[in-house]
């Protein structure tokens, strides 16, 4: 469960108050792409309110510390309107980086579920390569692949269809949506509502609050 | 003009209390990487050791020669009958305790400090380092840990290595174009050499190295929106880890004169 009430916060034009219950995926149209990321910031941590609170599974982040946001933010994925990557990694590299990090997984296994999940999410791009010599699709692809590794609970996503083709959009809708199909809970935001047009008719939207679709 | 160094003072001061709560927060770094080892931390800290140390020995190595050759040159002019042990002497006290970890420290500043400072600058400006710590990875432990421990060992090493070429090419030239006895300079060397003189210069490498990684991950960690402020933050890199380190040099060089 996502819930705003009544948060105010620099770069955000108006209050926001909206909840998203568990497992539902939910679009948020911004009036600019700063207040998309402003709410990202928030939902993470990096950033506090100025007024009114946040709680992301029971848990307000801003007033976790360290140590407990670190444990918080795994239980929650992102695809980023670039895809989210480090730039001097490969792309291999970014998409084990986070199971790499938290351990207890044998090479062997993650390299195999690493490789299963590229294929689940269709993705045929050079994987050592670095993130700036693929495609912003394929960068999605291999975002949404990071999803299916560290699996977690909540699910945001940046301007997800912007600058893709219309078969490009269809694709990553469909991973999403399978990635989302056991009870994940997703938040698109976007400046673009045009983005969402026809892709958007295949999701489940939420639509109460102040959440558009 | 009481104003002004009232400013500067303050400057300084929020200067140094940045730099320890760096540090601070890379010793947290350290002990949770201790606690736990995690492979890609490992594999950054080989990878900075690597790029600090390995692709900087070529360097070190033909300025440790040079200075070397430069010292037996000015050394011949002496005309004692004791000139090989005050030769080796002037190694010890020279090179080893001041020459070596001030040389070695430069090499690491212009090449590395500010590759740290603009490497993080940059990411810090894409939302890199954001990304990374939206996965669950503290940036402590993965971009500040292994780079300040990184820098630290490979100035170690390089400082190492530097005593090492410098005396031996030294001795070499000496023998050779002024057949100065090796006996004399090992003796020289022997006679005042001791463990307080190595820890001097290994304490030194290792504070350097710390301190300039730290200075390069400061710098770069302070560029805001404006990718202006990259450029900057390799030069500022540059000139506060100058004056870190020859500051420190000294008081250094005091503490153990006492």
């Amino acid at each position: 469960m996502i819930q705003f009430a009544n948060v105010t916060a620099e770069h955000l034009d108006t209050p926001l108050d909206f909840s998203i219950p568990d497992g539902v995926i939910a679009s948020l149209v911004t009036s600019r792409d700063v207040e998309g990321e402003t709410i990202v910031r928030l939902l993470l941590g990096f950033r506090a309110p100025i007024s009114g609170s946040i709680s992301v599974n029971g848990l307000e982040p801003s007033t976790l510390i360290d140590s407990q946001l670190s444990d918080f933010r795994r239980g929650i994925g992102g695809v980023y309107h670039d895809g989210g990557f480090i730039s001097n990694l490969n792309m291999w590299e970014n998409l084990i980086l986070q199971l790499a990090f938290e351990g207890g997984i044998k090479r062997s296994e993650l390299e195999e579920r690493a490789s299963v999940a590229l294929q689940q999410v269709g993705f045929d791009g050079g994987v050592h390569n670095l993130p700036s010599r693929l495609s912003i699709f394929q960068r999605k692809q291999v975002a949404i692949a990071r999803l299916l590794l560290s699996s977690p609970s909540i699910v945001l996503c940046q301007s997800l269809f912007e600058g893709l083709s219309r078969g490009e959009q269809k694709s990553i809708a469909t991973a999403l949506l399978d990635y989302c199909r056991d009870g994940k809970t997703a938040l698109l935001l976007t400046s673009n509502p045009d983005s969402l047009k026809g892709v958007a008719s295949d999701l489940t939207f939420y639509t109460g609050g102040t959440l558009q679709t | 003009m009481i104003a002004a160094m009232g400013r500067t003072a303050l400057s300084v001061y929020e200067a140094i209390t940045e730099l320890m709560a760096l540090v601070l927060s890379v010793f947290r770094g350290l002990v949770a990487s201790l606690v736990r080892v995690r492979k890609p931390v490992v594999q950054v800290l080989f990878r900075q050791v690597y790029f600090t140390g390995n692709e900087a020995f070529k360097v070190v190595m033909v300025i440790s020669m040079a200075t070397g050759v430069a010292i037996i040159s000015q050394m011949s002019n002496v005309t004692d009958a004791g000139r090989g042990s005050l030769i080796g002497k002037v190694f010890v006290w020279v090179v080893i305790r001041e020459i070596a970890p001030l040389i070695t420290a430069l090499v690491v500043i212009a090449r590395s400090g500010s590759a740290i400072a603009i490497e993080l600058g940059q990411m810090k400006l894409k939302g890199e380092i954001e990304y990374l710590e939206a996965l669950g990875i503290p940036g402590e432990q993965y971009l500040l840990m292994p780079r300040v421990v990184g820098v630290g060992i490979a100035l170690f090493v390089l400082n190492a290595y530097f005593n090492l070429i410098c005396v031996l090419s030294g001795l070499l030239v000496s023998w050779i174009g002024w057949q100065i006895p090796l006996a004399q300079i090992r003796q020289g060397i022997i006679s005042v050499l001791t463990l307080k003189e190595l820890a001097i210069t290994s304490s030194k490498s290792l504070l350097f190295g710390v301190v300039i990684a730290a200075v390069g991950c400061n710098s770069g960690l302070k560029v805001g929106d404006s990718i202006t402020q990259i450029p900057q933050a390799g030069t500022r890199a540059v000139i506060q880890s100058l004056i870190i380190v020859f500051v420190a040099d000294v008081l250094i060089s005091f503490i153990f004169l006492f």
